[in-house]
């Protein structure tokens, strides 16, 4: 009898299991390490140091009966969100061997559409290639539980080195079937360790962004466009294999900003790197333009067009282009965004020096405030320099006024008064050459005092005095061997230049390259020119801790006009020591 | 208290029920729902209720006859169906948890290699054979679906018969036309015809077209010439070959190594190649046949679009002078022409699960839908849908389609080989030490066979 009992309560017990899905369901009943009912998600910060993320907007929300974490798309693209599993597990980050996360599923409409994403590591200062995929697929499944099981063989584990886990949702079938996109929720994060035991998590830990997280989009070799750029609705998303073409019917408000000037901007991804436009139904017949040869930056994920360009294969008449743009590349690709707006003339700079006592001065309109520079600082203000000031104005413009200046109170840069200007917002710049229009050429007439203003009320985050200007550089072509190279302070190392290597140094020519290095300069040398062992670009370095550039004029500044005298030897040098991660030959697209 | 837990045994005995049923439950005289996974939207089933409802429409007599399906098939079978987009990740996801779990979430799964094998080595995928009667058309004629053999006697993979299925990832042979008139080579493809095509003919071809034509000493027109990972799977099934087309690696196999030596050979021994650009990925080895100067090349429609050889669009006209046909590859010595396969079995696939009820109903709803263009291949393969195929590869239209011909039949012998698939987990593993002969075809296969074995354990699960 008493064995019948045990044989029922057994297969009640198993009949539990089955009904409420398994050994899952059992997990399920454990407390989550994170379940967000004390409204806590400060170890939470949205990514966007990717060509696809979106600025979405994430949230403490009730779903399915308690609080979760609620991530709205912001603009079509994928969210990126990022849990500091370091900060909430402390010494323990590094136990974990799985999680256990919840995700749900909500969609504007009220239909239900599956969703699907990944789960990353972010590693040594970037998101893991390795991924773990999670879905939510049908209605009746929704919300879902995943488990990750970290791989420690790939880098997997959480602590000092990799201590944020980033969710991803890319492929939102509601979207794509021209719905709103879902809305996405994360609920009972359970961090278990390898006996299945759940890990408890502190969740009044704040988000700390490890080194390369705020990463801003790469805009080298590219122009900023303004806020007010018009979006082309219905390209995000666009996809194509290698020399085949997608995408849409111009809308009127794009049309009406592809204007003389103006730049078509594409966020993108493409396996051979390249990306430009094919104009289908233009009158002059079926045309590709800037094909291979659209300005592009390092990254390889962000390429612009001019208005030009397109005017110079498809003729001046706008009306004469056909309504449809659609991309292309020579591998594989995808666009996540194109953009049409006019270039607001700001510079990618290099060597930047802070002005610190200007953090934080603010002012009503029409109202200056600034500071005395030292000397210093004045010395940095030599033909080429630019000043750039970081800023918020109710009106957005901002500029500058040498209230000392020998010529008298100054401003310049100033719209108001017709003064050429460059800004967009948030950023302003102002040249060597704008302030000596003004004040004239002796910088030591011009007074010690720098001061900001604007015609709205305006605060001011950062100046800066930049040593210059990068150049932007078209038809980049990687030196592959240059890659990885690294020594220490004041050494040297490169590679032997392929003849057809050599050949694209010609003037014009620019060398950039991409690296790091204790002390943040970078530059070149020629071991074997004629002229003796060389360094070049020492001097007067352009560079700003990640990025160097040395034109073939100053090589032959140094080396002479003969660039068979040169010899074949390329190197990298730093005061510092250093790692380079890639060096481009192009051509100054100026 | 006793009470309460019968019930509530009782209840759980209910949900049970309820819940082993969820996919095969239906009422005896309600039409039953058959829902087909996928990881694209796939148009039209018993939800759609107008033409305009595939964005995609364009009003084609094949449009209407995918639409008038529906309804024909859910008379005849008393059934409704769906097409149910899971995204990929969650078909796979699917796949691995309600099967395994014996409540399969659908009827039939569209599936990938990287899906399917493994569902169907480790049965999560309904061996047709078992289910269905003999002269069910995917175990007979094949007309409308066929099957992927791996080898084990089963059938569980289905792939739906289809013109653009067939060519799609073939790499015939290609030689430049005008070259071999030049120099009195009779077409290739008379031989071929006469079963007289072979490695041996091949190389004399290579070596008679290799020369020094400007005389100064230096070669300057090749033989052949051809990407690395396009060259070896030709070989290896024009020589009845294969390297992972099952649980056991065939690298070691006498006729892999024939294949293997024979390339090294056309490099080093022979000396009949383009010299090779080294960690090619496929960007520069693909296309120098358009300079002119090679004999014979692997190639495919995708490749002759590529640079739009000859305008397969009209946007800017044929690039190149002279014309490019398509041959079989020639037969290596352990080959067979009759039996040879030809082209590596890649794409989608459908499989009905283990645990479906009525599996047989199941497969019946699915090759009626299938064969929406009612045995009319003129239909389903119309001119306008595979115009492309013809078009890309020639100008001259009698030799569109000679090389369409030649597309098809590589297209119609398929070989189950996953072997690139698992090159990555093979540490070392690169042609160029055959091509510029830092490796010999024995030292090659000894080296990583093993490694090839542990990918394919992995892969098989």
């Amino acid at each position: 009898m008493k064995a019948k009992r045990m044989l029922a309560l057994l297969m009640v017990a198993l009949m539990c299991v089955s009904v409420f899905g398994g050994a899952a369901a059992l997990a399920d009943e454990a407390p989550a390490s994170v379940d967000f009912e004390d409204g806590n998600m400060g170890f939470v910060s949205v990514y966007d140091g990717m060509a696809n993320a979106d600025a979405c907007t994430v949230e403490i929300a009730d779903f399915n009966g308690s609080k979760a974490l609620q991530i709205t798309n912001g603009s079509g693209k994928v969210p990126y969100v990022a849990f500091d599993v370091a900060g909430l597990l402390g010494d323990k980050a590094g136990d974990v061997a799985s999680v256990d996360v919840t995700m749900g599923l909500v969609n504007p409409d009220g239909k239900f559409y599956a969703c699907s994403g990944n789960v990353m590591l972010w590693v040594d200062g970037a998101l893991s290639a390795e991924k773990h995929g999670w879905a939510v697929y049908l209605e009746n499944k929704n919300p879902k539980s995943t488990v990750i099981e970290l791989n420690p063989d790939k880098g997997e584990v959480f602590g000092e080195a990799a201590p944020l886990m980033v969710v991803t949702l890319e492929v939102d079938n509601g979207a794509t079937a021209g719905a709103a996109n879902a809305v996405l929720y994360i609920d009972d994060i359970r961090f278990l360790d390898a006996d299945g035991n759940v890990i408890e998590a502190d969740t009044s830990a704040a988000f700390t962004a490890p080194e390369g997280f705020g990463g801003s989009k790469d805009m080298s070799n590219l122009q900023y466009l303004g806020a007010d750029a018009v979006e082309l609705e219905g390209m995000a998303g666009k996809a194509a294999d290698g020399w085949a073409q997608d995408g849409v019917d111009m809308t009127e408000e794009f049309l009406a900003a592809l204007v003389p000037g103006a730049v078509i901007e594409i966020e993108y991804s493409s396996e051979a790197g390249d990306m430009w436009i094919v104009m289908p139904d233009a009158s002059v017949g079926w045309s590709r333009v800037e094909q291979q040869t659209a300005a592009t930056n390092l990254s390889k994920n962000i390429c612009q067009i001019t208005y030009e360009q397109i005017a110079a294969v498809c003729g001046d008449d706008v009306s004469a282009w056909g309504a449809r743009l659609q991309c292309e590349a020579s591998g594989a690709w995808e666009v996540y965004g194109v953009k049409v707006g006019q270039p607001t003339g700001l510079k990618n700079l290099a060597g930047k020096v802070e002005i610190p006592e200007m953090a934080g001065k603010a002012a009503d309109a029409w109202t200056q405030d600034g500071v005395e520079l030292t000397e210093e600082q004045l010395a940095l203000l030599v033909p080429g320099s630019v000043i750039e000031i970081s800023y918020a104005s109710e009106t957005g413009d901002m500029w500058i006024v040498m209230p000392d200046a020998a010529a008298g109170w100054s401003r310049v840069g100033n719209p108001n008064d017709g003064q050429p200007s460059t800004f967009d917002g948030s950023t302003a710049q102002v040249t060597y050459e704008q302030i000596a229009e003004v004040c004239g050429d002796d910088p030591t007439t011009w007074g010690a005092r720098l001061q900001c203003e604007s015609s709205g009320a305006w605060e001011v985050y950062g100046v800066s005095i930049c040593s210059g200007a990068f150049k932007s550089v078209k038809g980049n072509v990687e030196i592959p061997e240059m890659a990885g190279k690294a020594a220490d302070a004041w050494t040297q190392d490169g590679v032997e230049l392929t003849e057809e290597q050599l050949a694209l140094l010609v003037p014009g020519s620019v060398i950039t390259i991409q690296y790091a290095s204790d002390t943040g300069d970078m530059w070149i040398v020629m071991p074997d020119a004629a002229a003796g062992w060389s360094r070049v670009g020492d001097q007067a370095p352009v560079c700003d801790g990640s990025m160097a550039q040395v034109t073939y004029e100053q090589i032959a500044e140094v080396c002479g006009d003969d660039v068979s005298a040169w010899g074949t030897r390329l190197q990298c040098e730093s005061s510092g020591a250093w790692e380079v991660f890639s060096v481009n030959i192009g051509t100054a697209a100026e | 208290m006793k009470r309460f837990t019968k019930i509530f045994a009782m209840v759980l005995v209910v949900a049970f029920m309820f819940s082993a049923l969820s996919v095969g439950a239906f009422a005896a005289d309600e039409p039953r729902t058959i829902t087909i996974g996928t990881w694209w939207d796939i148009y039209y089933d018993s939800t759609h209720t107008a033409l305009e409802d595939d964005p995609s429409y364009t009003g084609s007599v094949s449009d209407q006859m995918r639409f008038d399906v529906v309804k024909a098939v859910e008379e005849k079978y008393n059934v409704k169906f769906q097409y149910v987009n899971l995204t990929y990740t969650g078909i796979t996801d699917s796949i691995n948890t309600s099967i395994l779990a014996g409540t399969p979430d659908c009827d039939v799964y569209l599936c990938d290699l990287t899906m399917g094998i493994p569902a169907a080595v480790n049965g999560l995928a309904l061996d047709l054979k078992t289910v269905l009667p003999e002269d069910a058309d995917v175990l007979s004629d094949q007309t409308v679906l066929n099957y992927l053999d791996l080898g084990d006697g089963k059938a569980c993979l289905m792939k739906q018969v289809l013109g653009q299925n067939v060519v799609e990832a073939t790499s015939p042979l290609a030689f430049n036309k005008q070259m071999l008139e030049d120099n009195n080579l009779e077409d290739p493809r008379d031989l071929y015809a006469r079963g007289e095509w072979t490695w041996d003919k091949f190389v004399e071809y290579c070596q008679t077209l290799t020369q020094d034509t400007d005389g100064d000493g230096v070669i300057d027109q090749y033989g052949f010439t051809g990407f690395k990972e396009d060259v070896l799977s030709n070989l290896l099934m024009s020589n009845g070959a294969s390297i992972a087309s099952g649980t056991e690696e065939g690298l070691s196999s006498a006729a892999t190594g024939e294949a293997l030596q024979f390339y090294y050979d056309l490099y080093n021994t022979y000396n009949v190649c383009e010299p090779y650009v080294e960690q090619d990925n496929g960007d520069v080895m693909r296309f120098t046949y358009r300079n002119g100067n090679i004999g014979f090349w692997p190639s495919a429609a995708w490749i002759a679009s590529t640079n739009a050889d000859y305008d397969w669009d009209g946007s800017v006209g044929s690039t190149l002078e002279f014309d490019t046909v398509f041959v079989q590859w020639p037969v290596g010595p352990s080959g067979d022409q009759e039996t040879n396969k030809a082209k590596l079995t890649a794409g989608a696939f459908w499989f009905i699960p283990n645990g479906v009820e009525d599996p047989e109903l199941v497969y019946n709803v699915f090759e009626a839908l299938s064969n929406w263009y009612n045995d009319d291949v003129s239909i389903r393969d119309d001119v306008e849908t595979m115009w492309w195929w013809y078009a890309t590869t020639a100008s001259d239209p009698d030799l569109q389609v000679e090389n369409y011909d030649v597309m098809f039949d590589l297209g119609s012998r398929e070989q189950f080989d996953v072997y690139q698939s698992l090159e990555a987990q093979v540490d070392g593993w690169d042609l160029e030490q055959l091509i510029f002969g830092t490796m010999t075809a024995a030292q090659y296969q000894e080296t990583y066979r093993q490694q090839f074995q542990a990918a394919i354990d992995s892969y098989f699960g």
